[in-house]
């Protein structure tokens, strides 16, 4: 793992934890005898956050993150680097590389908008990468298997542009009646209708087929390219990014 | 009944209204019952959650007070805790988790990640953790989880027939 990408805070605490652990002085700790595992091992301890690991990613566990995961784009679980692992009331509980990061969590509970809390499970970034690699296998599975009856998912940026008039991204249970684009069971909708719906300037474009009509030219041809909606997405990200600074800077009262 | 379990008695009582002031410690003296019984009988003890989760009256307020406790915590949760296999034949490690209700989920040199439901029980965690520390103690870590399935992963260990 990287140690570039874990806050130095954190970092400083785990390296102190090893230190501590070792029964040395922590300035005098050589961090270049820390393997990955202890590492990893630390900095689950100073965030007080269970590990997965590649063993912990039994069949049970890959069907839960498979089931959630379906409802959320690969790209963005991948960019986010964090997999839900189940639900439980109010609490989403999701196994990250970077648990860290406010932007993922925002994202998640604005996707996951019954859920008002995330709690993590750490993963080191090649057991999250394996994690995937297996959701994806086990994604195309399901469309493999899916066979005819279907609307193959889109494919090309110009169509996956459209999708958001059909599919918003509401709970994968309301997206079934709106059927202008039929999904195969399992597979993600595409990645604009992944905008958190607290996000979506159209909320109720999937409940009235009839408002996402603008998203569409009169000869069907897509309004928006896939470069316009990776833009509003970078917008909306940079702006979640502002609110949680700013409401971090402000004072208690 | 020890001051963990007392503690979150008081909590889960007062919020889902499980006794009264006059009724309270009648409940409290049940659950001392119970959890005799149980050590009596060399099986992993009833835990104040699952206590009051039976006495919660309906299935639907008995997810409503583990989601209470959930919410509340500030540790995580496992979904599916099982015991890890190198230690089921440990009768020591075994008898520790039985009288704390909590199950070690990973136990590795350097981590030892333990499932519990009592966010209020370091006295179990710390119980454990001394059991499985050698020379150079793995970090401890505590999530949470369902009773019920701590209970499974308990079972999981080699019992006396």
């Amino acid at each position: 793992m990287s140690t570039t990408e874990i806050p130095s805070q954190i970092l400083n605490e785990a390296y102190q934890a090893i230190a501590e652990r070792r029964e040395v002085n922590p300035a005098a700790l050589d961090r270049r005898t820390v393997d990955e595992a202890e590492l990893m091992a630390a900095l689950a301890y100073v965030l007080g956050l269970p590990l997965v690991e590649p063993a912990d990613l039994t069949e049970s566990r890959l069907a839960d993150c498979g089931q959630l995961a379906a409802e959320l784009e690969t790209a963005a679980l991948m960019e986010y680097r964090f997999v839900p692992m189940a639900r439980r009331g109010e609490i989403l509980s999701v196994i990250s590389s970077n648990p860290w990061d406010p932007i993922a969590t925002e994202v998640l509970l604005g996707y996951f908008q019954q859920c008002t809390q995330v709690k993590f499970a750490l993963a080191s970034p090649q057991c999250l990468q394996e994690l995937l690699n297996h959701l994806r296998q086990a994604e195309a599975r399901t469309q493999a298997s899916a066979g005819a009856g279907y609307t193959p998912r889109p494919t090309s940026s110009r169509s996956r542009s459209t999708a958001p008039a059909a599919v918003s991204p509401t709970r994968s249970g309301e997206r079934a009646g709106v059927a202008a684009v039929v999904m195969p069971p399992g597979a993600n909708p595409p990645l604009a209708a992944k905008v958190p719906a607290v996000l979506d300037a159209n909320p109720g474009a999937s409940a009235n087929p009839d408002r996402g009509a603008p998203t569409t030219a009169d000869d069907g041809a897509p309004l928006l390219t896939q470069g316009d909606v990776t833009h509003v997405i970078n917008v909306l990200a940079t702006e979640i990014h502002r609110l949680v600074q700013q409401k971090r800077e402000e004072p208690s009262l | 009944m020890n001051t963990p379990s007392r503690k979150q008695f008081l909590e889960l009582t007062v919020q889902f209204k499980l006794a009264t002031e006059a009724t309270k410690e009648a409940l409290a003296a049940e659950y001392d019952r119970v959890a005799q019984q149980d050590a009596q009988a060399r099986r992993p003890i009833t835990s104040m959650l699952e206590f009051c989760m039976h006495r919660a009256g309906t299935p639907e307020r008995a997810h409503a007070i583990f989601n209470h406790v959930l919410k509340n915590s500030r540790i995580s949760y496992w979904p599916n805790p099982e015991l890890a296999a190198h230690l089921r034949d440990d009768p020591e490690i075994r008898d520790a988790c039985a009288g704390h209700f909590i199950v070690p989920v990973k136990a590795t040199e350097h981590l030892l990640v333990m499932c519990g439901c009592n966010p209020y029980d370091s006295e179990g965690a710390g119980a454990v953790w001394r059991k499985l520390a050698g020379s150079k103690p793995p970090f401890p870590v505590v999530a949470l989880s369902e009773p019920d399935r701590i209970r499974k992963a308990l079972m999981q260990f080699a019992w006396p027939v």
